[in-house]
C-alpha cells in the first residue's frame, strides 16, 4: 500500500511541471489525430516521435509517449462513429455499435459514451495499473505459449460471436483472415509459405495494410454506390451530451471493460484489440438487452471504448515490470529508454520508480486534458459529418493510400490494401464479416505459433499441453463462447422473426408512411443539391 | 408488407446466383490452400507435431465445407425465402437513394490507378488528379470543390507527412524540381 501511494502521488506531482503539461498537451492532440486517421495508429505515431524523445529526459519520454497513447486511444473511436472506418483496429467494434447510433441521429448518444467511457476507463485503470504492477506482472512467468495459444483461441471464438447473421458466413471469414496470416515465412520452420515465388510476399502481407483494406477501404468502396448527404439521411444534426440517466446503463461494461482492458493489456502479446474483443463480448453475454449489440448498443460502446483505454494501463504492466514489450508500441517505448542507459528487466521499476510516475502523470495529464476538451474535440471532428459527403468520401481514400504508404514506404502496401478492400466490398455486400476477417489476420500468427510451440515444448504431448490449468480454463471459456454465442444468436434471430410477425398492421402502416416521407424528402434534396452544383 | 420483402425482383435473383457464386469460389479457394499447402511444403523439423502444411490443411478444408454448405443452401431453398435471407445477410444500401454498381467499380478501377501511379507521377501530381476525379465521379460539380479541395488536401497531406511526420513520398515527375529547391534527395 506504501509504496502504490508513493507512486501514485509521484505521478501526481508531476502535473506541478508545466513542461509535461506542454508535452502531454501536444501529445495528446498529436495522439487524437493521429488515432483519428486510418493506417496511423500508435505503433507508427510513437515511431514517428522518437528521435524527439531522444532530446528529452526519461520522465518526459515515457510522459510524452503515453500521452501519446491516450490520444490514439480515444482519437481512433470517432471517425469510427462518426464515418464507420475505425482509426485503428481496436476500434472495430465501436464501428459496429456506434456508427450505427450515428446513422440513427445519436451521435452525441454515441460520441458521449464513447468520450466518457475512454476517460473512466483510462482513469481508473491507473489506480488498477500501479496497484497489480508488481504481483500481476507475475502471471508473465505462467503465461507460456499453451495459456498464449489458449488466449488468442478465446480471441478468434469471440470473432465467430461477431459474424453477424449467418454463423457459417462469419467462420468463413475468420477463416480467410487466418489464411491471409499463412502467407509469408511459417513462424516455426521460417519456410516460405504461399509466396508463389515473389520476394515481397516472403514476409507476408502488411497485417495493417490487410485489416485497413478489408474495414476502411470497403466501406469507402461501398459508401460510393450511392451519393446523398448525411445530413439528409438522419435528418437534422445536432451533438448533444448525454444526460446522467442516459449513461446510468454504461456503468456496467465501463467497469467490466475496465478491468478486463486492464487484465488483458497485461499479458504481453495480447492487445488493446483483444481486451476489447473480449470485453464486448462479456458485456454482450451479460447484457440484458444482447440483441442491441451490434445495431447501436451504448453498451457495446461503453465496453469497447473503456477496454482499449484501460489497454493502455495494462500493457505498461509487463512491459515496466518485466521489461516484456506488451506491444509494438512498448517496443519503442523501451527502445527510447534504453537510450537514456536504462536497463529493462524486472529491476527497472526497483531502480527507476519515477519511470512508474511517468506513466501514471502523462496518464493522468492525458486524461485530464480529455475531460476538458475531449467532448469539444469530437464536436469539432463531427464538422467533418457535415460536409459534403463526397468530399469526405474520397479525401479518406486519399489519406488511407498516404497513410498505407507511411506503414513501409511501399507501394504495395497501398496496393494490398485496396485490393483487399475490393474483397471486402464483395464481403459486405454477401453476408460475410470483414470484422471476423479482420480480427483473424490480426491474431493469425500468434495463434499457430503458440499452438505448435506450445506443442513443442511439451514434446508433443496434447494432454500436457491442454491440462495446463490456465490452458485449459482458457479453452473451456473458448467453447463456453462458442456454444453460448452461437445459441444466443439464434436466440436473437428467433426473437426477431417472431418480433415481425407479431407487429400489429397499425404500426406497419406508420412505419411504410415514415419511410415514404423520408425517400420523398431525400429525393428533393438531392434534386436541389444536383441543380446547385450544375449551375455552378 | 412480408410479401414485398420476399417478392423475387431481377435484383435479388441477381444476388442469389452471386452468393452461390461467392460460396462456390470460397469452396474452390478453400482446395487450392489444402491442396497447395500439401504439395508445396516440407516437413523439416521432426519435433513439429503439426508442421507448417496443418493449417492450410485445416483452414482449406474448412472453407471448402463451408462454401459449399453455403452455396448449397440458396439453392436448396425456395427463391423468395432465399432472396429475403440475402437481403437480410448483407450490408443494405440506404433505401430510397439510387445505388450504382458502376459508379462504385470505376472508382474502385480510379483508386487502384492512383496507387499504382503515385510512385511514377509522384504524390505532388497523382492526388489531386486522382481527388479531382473521384469527386467528379462523385457528382460533385462545383468547380470551386473541384479545385479546392485536392489542391487544399494534397498541400496538407503533404507538410503533414513530408514535413511534420517525416516520411517520404514519392517525389516522381517533380524529383528534380523538388530537389532544386531542397524538398527532395
Amino acid at each position: 500500500m506504501e509504496n502504490f501511494l508513493t507512486l501514485m502521488t509521484g505521478g501526481g506531482a508531476l502535473l506541478l511541471d508545466p513542461t509535461i503539461w506542454l508535452l502531454v498537451l501536444a501529445g495528446t492532440a498529436y495522439g487524437i489525430v493521429a488515432g483519428g486517421m486510418p493506417g496511423i495508429g500508435a505503433t507508427l505515431a510513437f515511431g514517428l516521435v522518437l528521435p524527439i524523445t531522444f532530446t528529452l529526459t526519461p520522465v518526459q519520454a515515457v510522459a510524452l509517449l503515453m500521452s501519446i497513447s491516450v490520444g490514439v486511444a480515444y482519437g481512433n473511436s470517432i471517425p469510427a462513429i462518426l464515418i464507420g472506418v475505425p482509426g485503428t483496429p481496436a476500434a472495430i467494434l465501436t464501428v459496429l455499435d456506434g456508427y450505427s447510433l450515428h446513422k440513427r441521429g445519436e451521435t452525441g448518444l454515441a460520441v458521449g459514451v464513447g468520450y466518457i467511457s475512454a476517460v473512466a476507463g483510462q482513469l481508473i485503470s491507473i489506480p488498477i495499473f500501479v496497484l497489480a504492477l508488481v504481483p500481476l506482472s507475475g502471471l508473465a512467468y505462467i503465461f507460456l505459449a499453451p495459456e498464449m495459444f489458449g488466449l488468442y483461441l478465446l480471441g478468434v471464438v469471440a470473432v465467430v460471436s461477431l459474424t453477424g447473421k449467418n454463423v457459417v458466413k462469419g467462420l468463413i471469414a475468420a477463416a480467410l483472415g487466418l489464411s491471409i496470416g499463412l502467407v509469408g515465412l511459417d513462424p516455426i520452420q521460417f519456410q516460405p509459405r504461399f509466396d508463389f515465388g515473389f520476394s515481397i510476399l516472403r514476409n507476408g502481407f502488411d497485417t495493417a495494410a490487410v485489416v485497413i483494406g478489408l474495414l476502411a477501404v470497403s466501406e469507402l468502396f461501398r459508401s460510393t454506390r450511392q451519393v446523398f448527404q448525411w445530413d439528409a439521411l438522419v435528418g437534422s444534426f445536432r451533438m448533444k451530451f448525454p444526460s446522467v440517466r442516459t449513461l446510468l446503463p454504461t456503468i456496467r461494461p465501463v467497469l467490466l471493460g475496465t478491468v478486463l482492458g486492464t487484465g488483458i493489456g497485461a499479458i504481453p502479446g495480447a492487445s488493446g484489440t483483444a481486451a476489447a474483443m473480449i470485453a464486448y463480448q462479456q458485456a454482450k453475454l451479460t447484457s440484458k438487452h444482447p440483441e442491441q449489440f451490434g445495431k447501436g448498443s451504448i453498451e457495446g460502446v461503453a465496453a469497447n471504448e473503456s477496454a482499449q483505454n484501460a489497454a493502455n494501463s495494462g500493457e505498461l504492466i509487463p512491459t515496466l515490470g518485466l521489461g516484456i514489450p506488451g506491444s509494438g508500441s512498448m517496443v519503442l517505448l523501451l527502445s527510447a529508454l534504453t537510450v537514456h542507459g536504462l536497463v529493462p528487466g524486472p529491476q527497472m521499476v526497483a531502480k527507476s520508480p519515477s519511470l512508474v510516475e511517468a506513466a501514471v502523470g502523462g496518464m493522468l495529464a492525458a486524461s485530464i486534458l480529455l475531460i476538458v476538451v475531449g467532448w469539444w474535440l469530437a464536436r469539432i471532428m463531427l464538422k467533418v459529418v457535415t460536409i459534403n459527403r463526397s468530399v469526405v468520401i474520397i479525401v479518406a481514400l486519399a489519406l488511407v493510400v498516404v497513410g498505407t504508404f507511411s506503414l513501409s514506404g511501399r507501394v504495395f502496401d497501398v496496393l494490398t490494401a485496396l485490393i483487399f478492400g475490393v474483397i471486402g466490398y464483395y464481403m459486405r455486400r454477401y453476408g460475410y464479416s470483414v470484422a471476423a476477417a479482420a480480427l483473424a489476420v490480426v491474431l493469425a500468427e500468434g495463434f499457430e505459433k503458440n499452438l505448435r510451440s506450445g506443442l513443442a515444448l511439451y514434446d508433443n504431448n496434447v494432454w500436457t499441453f491442454v491440462s495446463r490449468p490456465m490452458t485449459a480454463a482458457l479453452l473451456l471459456l473458448a467453447l463456453a463462447f462458442l456454444i453460448f454465442g452461437i445459441r444466443g444468436e439464434r436466440r436473437m434471430r428467433r426473437s426477431l422473426r417472431m418480433a415481425e410477425e407479431e407487429r400489429p398492421r397499425g404500426a406497419e402502416n406508420a412505419i411504410a408512411a415514415a419511410d415514404t416521407n423520408l425517400s420523398n424528402r431525400r429525393a428533393t434534396e438531392t434534386n436541389s443539391s444536383d441543380n446547385d452544383q450544375s449551375g455552378s | 408488407m412480408v410479401a414485398e420483402a420476399t417478392k423475387t425482383t431481377p435484383a435479388r435473383a441477381r444476388d442469389r446466383w452471386a452468393d452461390i457464386a461467392g460460396g462456390l469460389t470460397f469452396a474452390l479457394l478453400g482446395v487450392a490452400i489444402a491442396v497447395i499447402g500439401q504439395v508445396t511444403l516440407r516437413e523439416d523439423i521432426k519435433g513439429d507435431l503439426l508442421g507448417p502444411k496443418a493449417f492450410p490443411w485445416i483452414l482449406g478444408t474448412g472453407m471448402f465445407i463451408g462454401g459449399l454448405y453455403v452455396a448449397t443452401r440458396v439453392l436448396r431453398m425456395p427463391a423468395d425465402r432465399a432472396a429475403a435471407a440475402l437481403e437480410s445477410e448483407g450490408d443494405e444500401d440506404e433505401s430510397g437513394v439510387p445505388a450504382s454498381t458502376v459508379r462504385c467499380l470505376t472508382v474502385m478501377a480510379l483508386t487502384l490507378i492512383y496507387g499504382l501511379l503515385l510512385t511514377p507521377l509522384g504524390y505532388l501530381v497523382a492526388t489531386p488528379l486522382y481527388v479531382a476525379a473521384g469527386l467528379y465521379l462523385l457528382s460533385v460539380r462545383s468547380k470551386i470543390v473541384l479545385v479546392l479541395v485536392p489542391v487544399l488536401l494534397t498541400a496538407f497531406c503533404y507538410y503533414l507527412f513530408a514535413e511534420v511526420l517525416t516520411v517520404p513520398l514519392p517525389s516522381g515527375l517533380l524529383t528534380e524540381p523538388l530537389r532544386a529547391i531542397g524538398w527532395a534527395r
